[in-house]
């Protein structure tokens, strides 16, 4: 189903990981081995991302920022896309980042676009607890599971009747 | 420098602001209202610094170890928070509200955007 992604102007390689950083699968233009780093960075990135997004929650008291449901570094002719345990590269000059984000979560599997999937790595030490406390998100059970994740990350968006 | 009033305009935004390259605030609007103040917006600059660091990294080590080109320089960094998101590029930057948020039309702001340090 990810290999959709790459239909989407711009997309030159999107890859699957675990929520332990395992690869799962890729496709693209790049090699295999190439697009298993892609997946070993993105998930290093995810887990530094989510930190850093519980610690500004904290700091800030504002809870509009965590759980993080994903990241974009934009380089000088390529950006990196992710959302969930998808990663895609994206040429600057060709591609839609918009077109890219809204497409990530629904080839993950699910409903709604932009669901926040990211997990709090700092769960109690927040003064402001992040929505993944509540005890009930997936994503957590997921991150804690030794098992391979290749399905949808949650249910719908808390925005999505 | 930066429009940050433009930025403003963006669909969903709620707040734009500048900085310099170790994240400090330079300039910054809010919505009316809005939650953002600018004590907040000088720690999302901070963060935003820090991962463009630690993806410049990565960015920097990608290129040298592979064949792929045009990671590096890491020009901007977005977080798509749980209700918001902020995009940067360069030393400015937006946060949106991520229903509706159009990241493109954001970076296409943003590139056109220059800081005065």
């Amino acid at each position: 189903m990810i290999k959709r992604l790459l239909a989407l102007d711009g997309v030159i390689a999107v890859s699957r990981f675990r929520d332990d950083g395992a690869f799962i699968d890729g496709h693209g233009l790049l090699p295999v081995h190439e697009l298993a780093e892609l997946a070993h960075f993105a998930h290093d990135y995810k887990r530094i991302v989510q930190g850093n997004a519980d610690q500004l929650s904290m700091f800030t008291q504002l809870k509009g920022w965590t759980p993080p449901g994903g990241w974009i570094v934009r380089g000088a002719n390529m950006t990196v896309c992710s959302v969930g345990n998808l990663v895609c590269v994206v040429d600057n000059a060709e591609g839609n980042v918009t077109e890219v984000l809204d497409a990530l979560p629904i080839s993950a599997g699910a409903t709604a676009p932009r669901f926040p999937t990211g997990v709090s790595l700092a769960a109690g030490a927040g003064r402001v607890p992040p929505p993944v406390l509540q005890g009930t998100s997936p994503s957590l059970r997921q991150e804690s599971s030794p098992a391979p994740s290749t399905s949808s990350p949650g249910p719908t968006s808390p925005r999505t009747p | 420098m930066a429009d940050l009033d433009r930025l403003m305009t963006l669909k969903g935004a709620i707040a734009a602001f500048a900085m310099n390259d170790r994240g400090e605030l330079l300039d910054h609007r809010v919505v009316d209202g809005g939650e953002l103040n600018e004590k907040a917006l000088d720690l999302l600059a901070h963060m935003c610094v820090a991962n463009i660091a630690i993806a410049t990294m990565q960015a920097r080590g990608w290129e040298a170890s592979s064949e792929n080109q045009g990671f590096y320089p890491v020009e901007g960094f977005t977080l798509v928070g749980f209700e918001w998101s902020a995009v940067t590029d360069g030393r400015v930057g937006v946060v949106m509200d991520n229903d509706g948020a159009d990241y493109q039309a954001a970076y296409d702001l943003l590139g056109g955007q220059e800081v005065a340090v």
